[in-house]
This record gives structure tokens, C-alpha cells and sequence, in this order.
């Protein structure tokens, strides 16, 4: 397993969109704190959306591509004894290493450029990359076309980035009548791209714009409590997928 | 006029026990001039009630040990300066300052330090009188059981000016005052407002700094208030603004900075004001102008990268916005005269939702809010359309 992984890792480094994806950050993440010299509170918000943005996208796409396009190499490696346990999982963790390592030195080497203090969302760009690529090796577990892939993970992408918040915002328009708070709540929980954003804004305390109504949020998403709270469920839809594909990945006929 | 000086040159701190202020000041004439030299004082409560000046040299602390006021003033013409005043007494039905002042006129509070007293100066029913270069501070933690730092109350031209006042419940508060001057102070960390006015009419403050309260300065009830070229910074929290205006009317704002505070200018029921040239930046809410406040004018402000521009929660609105600057106005100038030929509407689509749906708070910086926001900015149909700056600036 551990050749596997290292094996992901270099292949992973080798390819030139491994450096493309860590120049992107490094170039906009720059271009954010550059600006955000002067318009501090508005560029949190576009660093926060410029993650939410690049990681799943990437992720999604570089995970579903990788797995597929790799199914050859695996045919080989499954004739000598390797078991198909090792080979899912380490592809997983290397795929999930290699795009985070990417990730974390592009906007690490501008953070510390424009000595910005951004752990806390490089943590849980981190999280969102493992959670992009389980849900990846769960599609290209479940789907057969190759084409059909890519459709539906650009799909999912953007029914997590855009589609559910409407969805959201719809809710709260129709059934305003109600008390919508724990619903709301519990809709977010079902989304890790909301999950992370309202944990960024609630941790940035953007919150206490909306006055009192951002308490309720705080309680779920800010606190202790919340904060642990939060991190079971992004640890929860990393697992998920991943033991699904799994299950998949062993009956699969290969 | 006699002048005691006493025990000038090299004095030892319980050396000085012996001096007896109280017999002192007891056995001094109007218009006298004492002199206390270096040390602790544990005076309980010092009353002057004819006018002296009393000086400290080397700062003497004046510790009232927590009983009453530690200085109490029943004079005109009083001068306290160069001490070090502690431990005014707390009690639930009196206000026990450092210094209070009670129908005083020409009175001078200089060059003092204040240190953990419930209020710290206290000035009641006076005229006149000054509060000059004082550092004041305190630890205060609950607002029940704390004070001002300076206290206002019924008073008539006073002026606050040069002072340092941190820690306290209102850094100054104003009631029932008139024609006071506040001047170049620097007022933070204080757990309710900088500043306050309550009932105080034709009063100005004028380059002062509000750091880190948790409102920087809230106006109540006033007329006539002139506030200019101050900095308003840091007032960030649930129900945190930089400068809140309560039922005022006919006031000039004027050329003031408003930074990083979660809104910026609140307006309850404020009405024919006049805001000109204040720098608004990095604020959560620029502006927050609540259905209430009617005729207000603001021109030459300049709005900077401010997360929400302005809030209203009325429909029509009477107050009117002509030749600002917002950096979040993206129209055009055809004739070259630097105003922008469309308007600008400073009301977020979003601002207006949350405000009617508060669960919405979870949507703050969702990507659907911005494509909402620029469907609202082609088809304007939720945002009042009377709230806008027809004559918005093209630069600063």
C-alpha cells in the first residue's frame, strides 16, 4: 500500500497539472491579499469563495480522471497479489496528499508572502480536498462511460457550489412561515461546501453583521461544541463515499 | 495670595505620611496654592469647598480606599492637576467618582491619572470647566455595576479635551449638557460606548478617537451636535456600530473616518442631518437607515470596500444621497464631469432578504448571492428605488 501511495504521489508530481493547480493559487490567492491591503473584509469573502470554487472542482475532476484513466495499470497490478483494498486506498490517499500538498504550498508560499493568517481555511481546503475525491472515486465506481463521468462530477460540482444554496434560499423564501432554523441547519450539514463556508464566515465573525440572527448559527458552527460538531460531519462525508466506492470497487468485475 | 511650599527638594514616600491634606486644605485661604510632594495618600474622601489649586509633585496618589469620592469639589475656581487618584467606592445608590465636582465653576482637572474608580471624573450641575490631559482608566466588566470615565450631568460649557479614558462602562457620557467641547480624546476599549449623549443639546466633538468600545459613539435624543474628523474604529460585535444616532436632529457630521466597525452609521429616527466628507471603509454596513429617519443629506462621503453598502427597511425614503463616492458603482461618465450618468442604489438585494428571512445569515458570501445581486442591479424590483445616489462621484 505504501508503494502505492508513493507511486500515486510521484505520478502525481510528475504531471504538469499537479504545478498548474498549486500556480493557480499561488497566483490568485496573491492577487486577493494584494488587494486585500486595502479591502480587507471583502477579500476574506473572495479568498473563502476562490476555495470553495478551485477545490471540489479540481478534486472532482482530477479524482473521477486519474481513477479512470488508471484502470489499465490496475488490471496489471491486480494480476500480481496486491489486494484490491490496497490499491483503492492508496490511490485515494495519494491522489488526496499530492492535490492538498499542491494546494497547501500554493496558498501557503502567498499567505506567507503577505504574512496573512489563513490555517484555519487551508485546513479545511485540506478536508474539502479529501471529500472531493472520495465522492469522485464513488462515481467512477458506480458509472461505466467515461463520458458520463465527467458529465455528472461536473454536475455534482455544481449542484454543491451553486444549485443548493438556491435551493436553500428558496426553502427559506416558501416556508418562511415556519421556524426554519434547525432545518436550515441540518439542510447545510448535507452540503461539506456550506459546511465550510459558514464555518469560515461564523470563525471570521462575518456573522455578527446579521445581528442576532447569526446566533443560532454560531451555537452550531462557531463554538466548541459546533466546531467538533462540524468537523465529525466533513469526517463523515469523507467516509462515506469512500467505503461506498469501496464496497463497488470489490464486486466490481474488472 | 500665600503660597505653602511644602517640604520642596528630596521627600521620602512615608516620609509623607505625615502631611495631612485634609488639615491642609482646612487651614488654607481662598485662592491658596498647596503643594503635595511625592507619596501614597490615603485620604478616604478630601473635600475642598473654597478655591484652591492643589498640586501634585512627582504624581502623589490619592487612594480614597474604596469608601465614597476620593476628590470632592463644592467650589468654584478649583485646580487639581499632577495626581494620581485611586479607589473611588462603588455603591448601588450614589455614583462615587475620583474627582467629582458638584456646582463647580472654572473648575480644572489636569495632568491626573485615574486609576480603578467607579467613575473617574464626575461633574454635576457645573459650569465652565476644564478636563485637560488626564489618563483614565479602569477595569470595568458588567455595565450594572461600573461607571463613566468622564460624567456629564447637567452641566454648561465644558470642555473634555487631550484625554486618555479606557476601561470604563461610557468612555464619556453627557446628560442634560450643553455647549460642551470634546476634543482631541482617545476613548477604547470601554464596554458600552465611547461616547455618549443623552438630552445634550449644541454640543460638538471634534478629532477624537473611539477605538475598540463596543459602540464607538452613540448620540441620544440631541439637537444641534457637531461631530468632526473623528475616528470611529474597531466596534465589532453582534449589536457593535460605529456611530449610533438616536432621535438627533439637525446635526453635522462631518469629515469623520468610519473603519472596521460591523456598521458604521446607524440611523434610528435621526432626522435633517447633515453627513459631509466622511471616509466610510472596511465596514460590515456602511450605513444602516432605519424607515424612521427622515431628510437626512449626505454628500462627498466616500464608501470603500464595505461589505454591504446600506440597509433600509423602508420603501420610500426622503433622505437623499448626491455626489458620493462608492467604490462598488460601476457606471459611466459620457460627459466627462466625473459624476456617473446612472444612478447608484447602495441596497443589496441580500441586505433586504436577511432582514426579512434572519436564516439566510447562512447564505453570507454564497456565490448565489452575488448572481442574485447582479440580476437585482439589471432588473431593480426588491431594492426601494428612491434609496439611491443619483450623482454618484466617477473617483475620490
Amino acid at each position: 500500500m505504501k508503494t502505492i501511495i508513493f507511486y500515486e504521489l510521484k505520478e502525481m508530481i510528475r504531471n504538469k497539472w499537479w504545478l498548474g493547480y498549486g500556480l493557480s493559487f499561488f497566483i490568485l490567492s496573491s492577487l486577493i491579499f494584494h488587494t486585500g491591503v486595502t479591502e480587507s473584509l471583502r477579500a476574506s469573502a473572495s479568498l473563502l469563495n476562490l476555495v470553495l470554487l478551485l477545490v471540489p472542482l479540481f478534486s472532482l475532476v482530477f479524482g473521477s480522471i486519474s481513477f479512470v484513466e488508471n484502470m489499465p495499470f490496475q488490471e496489471v497490478l491486480l494480476a500480481i497479489p496486491t489486494s484490491r483494498f490496497s490499491i483503492f486506498f492508496g490511490k485515494w490517499l495519494g491522489l488526496s496528499i499530492g492535490l492538498s500538498l499542491s494546494f497547501v504550498l500554493g496558498m501557503g508560499v502567498s499567505s506567507l508572502w503577505y504574512s496573512v493568517n489563513v490555517v484555519f481555511l487551508m485546513g479545511l481546503g485540506v478536508v474539502l480536498t479529501f471529500i472531493f475525491v472520495s465522492i469522485s472515486f464513488l462515481l467512477s465506481n458506480f458509472l461505466k462511460k467515461k463520458e458520463l463521468i465527467f458529465g455528472i462530477v461536473l454536475l455534482i460540482w455544481l449542484l454543491f457550489f451553486l444549485v443548493y444554496d438556491v435551493a436553500i434560499m428558496a426553502i427559506v423564501s416558501l416556508l418562511s412561515d415556519y421556524p426554519l432554523e434547525k432545518l436550515i441547519v441540518l439542510l447545510v450539514f448535507f452540503n461539506p461546501i456550506d459546511v465550510v463556508r459558514t464555518m469560515v464566515t461564523i470563525q471570521e465573525d462575518l456573522s455578527a453583521m446579521m445581528g442576532y440572527s447569526g446566533a443560532l448559527f454560531y451555537k452550531y458552527f462557531g463554538s466548541g461544541m459546533g466546531v467538533s460538531l462540524c468537523g465529525g460531519i466533513l469526517i463523515l462525508w469523507i467516509l462515506f463515499p469512500l467505503i461506498l466506492g469501496y464496497w463497488k470497487y470489490k464486486r466490481k468485475d474488472l | 495670595m500665600n503660597i505653602f511650599f511644602l517640604l520642596l527638594g528630596i521627600c521620602f514616600s512615608n516620609f509623607a505620611y505625615a502631611i495631612d491634606i485634609h488639615h491642609l486644605i482646612e487651614i488654607a485661604k481662598p485662592f491658596d496654592e498647596i503643594t503635595i510632594p511625592f507619596g501614597a495618600y490615603k485620604v478616604g474622601t478630601i473635600l475642598i469647598d473654597k478655591p484652591l489649586t492643589i498640586k501634585g509633585i512627582g504624581m502623589p496618589i490619592l487612594d480614597g480606599q474604596g469608601e465614597k469620592n476620593t476628590v470632592k469639589i463644592e467650589a468654584p475656581d478649583v485646580i487639581i492637576e499632577g495626581f494620581e487618584i485611586i479607589g473611588s467606592g462603588y455603591s448601588e445608590v450614589a455614583e462615587y467618582a475620583g474627582v467629582k465636582i458638584e456646582a463647580g465653576e472654572r473648575c480644572e482637572v489636569k495632568n491626573n491619572k485615574f486609576n480603578n474608580n467607579t467613575y473617574s471624573v464626575f461633574l454635576v450641575k457645573s459650569k465652565d470647566c476644564r478636563i485637560f490631559n488626564n489618563i483614565i482608566s479602569a477595569d470595568a466588566k458588567y455595565e450594572a455595576t461600573s461607571g463613566n470615565g468622564v460624567h456629564l450631568w447637567n452641566c454648561k460649557g465644558i470642555i473634555v479635551e487631550d484625554n486618555v479614558i479606557r476601561g470604563h462602562r461610557d468612555g464619556i457620557y453627557i446628560e442634560f449638557t450643553t455647549d460642551s467641547m470634546i476634543k482631541n480624546n482617545l476613548s477604547e476599549q470601554n464596554i458600552r460606548y465611547g461616547l455618549h449623549f443623552m438630552y445634550s443639546h449644541r454640543n460638538k466633538y471634534v478629532r477624537n478617537s473611539f477605538l475598540n468600545n463596543q459602540t464607538g459613539v452613540a448620540v441620544m435624543y440631541s439637537k444641534n451636535i457637531e461631530m468632526l474628523e473623528n475616528d470611529f474604529q474597531k466596534s465589532w460585535g453582534r449589536s457593535s456600530y460605529g456611530l449610533l444616532l438616536k432621535d438627533i436632529s439637525d446635526s453635522y457630521i462631518g469629515y469623520n473616518s468610519f473603519r472596521g466597525n460591523t456598521m458604521g452609521i446607524v440611523c434610528d429616527a435621526a432626522s435633517r442631518n447633515i453627513f459631509i466628507g466622511n471616509s466610510v471603509k472596511d465596514n460590515g454596513w456602511a450605513l444602516n437607515i432605519l424607515g424612521n429617519s427622515e431628510s437626512n443629506f449626505f454628500k462627498n462621503n466616500v464608501f470603500i470596500s464595505n461589505f454591504f453598502d446600506a440597509m433600509t427597511n423602508a420603501e420610500r425614503t426622503t433622505n437623499v444621497f448626491w455626489g458620493n463616492y462608492w467604490n462598488l458603482y460601476f457606471g459611466y461618465d459620457l460627459n466627462y464631469d466625473g459624476i456617473g450618468d446612472s444612478p447608484y442604489r447602495p441596497m443589496k438585494m441580500f441586505a433586504k432578504w436577511v432582514a426579512k428571512y434572519p436564516e439566510l445569515t447562512v447564505l453570507l458570501g454564497s456565490p448565489v448571492v452575488e448572481f442574485l445581486e447582479i440580476a437585482e442591479k439589471v432588473f431593480p424590483i426588491l431594492t426601494p428605488i428612491t434609496f439611491m445616489d443619483s450623482a454618484p462621484l466617477m473617483r475620490r
